[in-house]
């Protein structure tokens, strides 16, 4: 695992505006960046990172088979009382899932260790499915990278595919895809998602989340007012469980992307359970519940939230108080601990992998770079390569 | 494994890549952000008067429109509103209401209080939004860096009307069925001219976003 300098295409930023990329750059700052990639073996892509997310998705639905079934643990997880039962009968049901992002700290040599599982509404998606497709396919085209250079990266053609099964088999006639207002990035990452249906032939149609209608009959409906009866959400489910049309959710027979027992396997609650039910797993960090501080005596842990996204509200400390805090609007409905260890630093920069599934296959990975500890949302997306 | 091993000895092998083969680039493309501006005036020019047809596309609201248009929410919007604006001017106008739906179909009529008096005219059905530049001789800077054009398109729901369930802009020039989500039109339709189940409430989702106020909701 290297982190190698290249030269970026000429013509990327008018590549980007034409394929309607335009969120490379954030509130001043560059996102994306591709003066330089990380190079893996495609040992380390297989038997580290590839063959571990499987492993620990199956790991995770095992927890999903503990937790939908104890009310005792649905409450450790914050989920309301209303949703125990429709949660339990999407999991017995096997509600179809789309995909997940788990985050790993990874330095080339060490087992990949689990930070966290963003399970119900990853993002950076279209980056890491076409735009560093893109950037590969440009750069053997120029010759500024070996011919035969790989990425692990199926994600696009698993999506695809994944939508053209949801319509065979699953027999979705249609499907609605959802974000809020105002964010260029959610809006992106639900169009190529909009893009991977179309090109799988399953009519599709887009809605904001604060457009969503609910009908007389107890349906959710769009702006045109037509029913909402497949619906891929870029808003998380605890989100929805707390808000005014919740109440709804149990009657309105949607067929959710992601279906609500991804409630469980995105709630950070999930870190210890996994620890629980598969102690020294050699990717997992040791994880304790709230009630469980007096394990965290020794050593440096992190305190997260059960319900944050990129970093929010995340401190690390040790014996001698708190040494490092994110702030956020996160926290109020408790969080975990989870053995604290350092993302490995290429070029100054600490190092993050993203690695995704679609449906229960690993699918590619994504790499981001953070002048920080913690990964924020200002973080930086780089391409990468398999070589030798 | 050895790459450089592999490669060298797998010519009549069938490579495998661990990364997507099938990614259809056009797809992927924007509408909005075709480049070829440029392209776009000289074949203006060079035609003159005899004009190709363009493609257009027929929206029913500014959802369709940036539902299509992702990243253009905001020309979505502005050429809704010039519709809209157009549609006022140009709509057909009855003094009263039932003549109105005789021609529209019930509810399909609003009144319309303006300077140039009052009317019933038919809501605005859709609007046609098309990419290219006006050749018209009072062409000014302005309306050059405009890069497409709409206007308002209507319909009727009326069984009396022969354009029944058809888009037609206030010309009565039929674009084909309510279905349609485009049309071949030429420049010229656009040079100016003389507008399910039910819902009983919404926005009952989306509140959490004031209290997260982060740039994504994805993690």
């Amino acid at each position: 695992m290297l982190r190698q300098i290249i030269a970026e295409r000429p013509q990327w930023r008018t590549a980007a505006q034409e394929y309607g990329f335009n969120f490379h750059t954030m509130y001043g700052e560059p996102y994306w960046q591709e003066d330089a990639y990380y190079q893996f073996s495609l040992k380390q892509i297989e038997d580290d990172l590839e063959d571990p997310t499987q492993e620990l998705h199956q790991m995770c639905l095992a927890v999903v088979d503990v937790v939908a079934r104890d009310a005792q643990w649905l409450e450790q997880f914050s989920i309301p009382e209303l949703f125990w039962q429709p949660i339990l009968d999407s999991w017995e049901a096997s509600e179809p899932s789309l995909y997940s992002r788990m985050d790993f700290a990874y330095d080339g040599t060490n087992p990949a260790k689990l930070l966290e599982n963003n399970a119900d509404t990853p993002t950076s998606l279209y980056e890491t499915g076409f735009w560093q497709w893109l950037w590969l396919e440009d750069n053997i085209k120029s010759g500024a990278l070996p011919a035969n250079s790989d990425q692990f990266n199926s994600l696009q053609e698993k999506l695809v595919h994944r939508f053209r099964n949801l319509k065979n088999t699953e027999q979705w006639h249609n499907i609605h895809f959802a974000c809020c207002k105002d964010t260029a990035e959610d809006r992106g990452t639900v169009q190529y998602l909009q893009d991977c249906a179309e090109a799988a032939e399953l009519t599709q149609h887009f809605s904001f989340i604060e457009d969503m209608g609910i009908s007389p009959e107890g349906f959710f409906t769009d702006k045109l007012d037509r029913v909402i009866s497949q619906c891929f959400k870029l808003y998380p489910w605890e989100f929805m469980f707390a808000e005014e049309f919740g109440q709804y959710v149990p009657e309105a027979q949607v067929n959710w992307l992601e279906p609500m027992w991804k409630s469980i396997v995105s709630n950070k609650a999930l870190l210890p359970m996994l620890w629980r039910l598969f102690p020294e797993h050699p990717n997992l960090l040791p994880a304790y519940f709230a009630n469980e501080q007096h394990l965290t005596t020794r050593g440096k842990w992190v305190k997260k939230p059960i319900f944050s996204r990129e970093g929010a509200n995340i401190s690390i400390f040790n014996e001698s108080g708190i040494l490092t805090e994110s702030s956020g609007p996160y926290g109020a409905e408790g969080f975990i601990y989870q053995a604290y260890t350092p993302l490995p630093k290429f070029a100054d920069k600490h190092t993050l992998i993203g690695s995704w599934l679609v449906d229960d296959l690993p699918a590619g990975i994504s790499v981001r770079e953070d002048t920080s500890a913690i990964t924020q949302d200002m973080s930086r997306f780089l391409p990468h390569i398999i070589l030798g | 494994m050895n790459t450089h091993e592999q490669s060298s000895c797998a010519s009549n092998q069938v490579k495998l890549s661990k990364r997507s083969t099938t990614v259809h680039l056009p797809q992927l493309r924007k509408w909005f952000a075709v480049k070829p501006i440029a392209v776009s005036i000289a074949a203006v020019l060079l035609t003159g008067c005899g004009e190709d047809p363009m493609e257009a596309n027929l929206y029913r609201s500014v959802d369709e429109c940036a539902s299509d248009n992702p990243n253009y929410m905001t020309e979505c919007t502005f050429a809704y509103q010039e519709a809209v604006d157009e549609a006022e001017r140009v709509a057909p106008r009855f003094s009263n209401e039932n003549d109105c739906e005789y021609e529209f179909g019930d509810s399909n009529c609003q009144y319309i209080e303006n300077r140039n008096g009052s009317f019933f005219m038919p809501f605005m059905a859709g609007f046609m939004l098309s990419r290219f530049l006006d050749n018209d001789i009072d062409i000014d800077l302005k309306k050059k860096k405009k890069r497409y054009y709409s206007q308002p398109l209507f319909t009727s729901y009326s069984r009396r009307s022969n354009l029944r369930k058809q888009w037609f802009t206030s010309d009565g020039k039929s674009y084909g069925g309510l279905h349609k989500r485009t049309a071949k039109v030429y420049p010229s339709s656009f040079k100016p001219k003389p507008s399910a189940s039910k819902t009983l409430s919404r926005g009952g989702f989306g509140k959490s976003v004031a209290r997260a106020s982060t740039r994504s909701f994805g993690g």
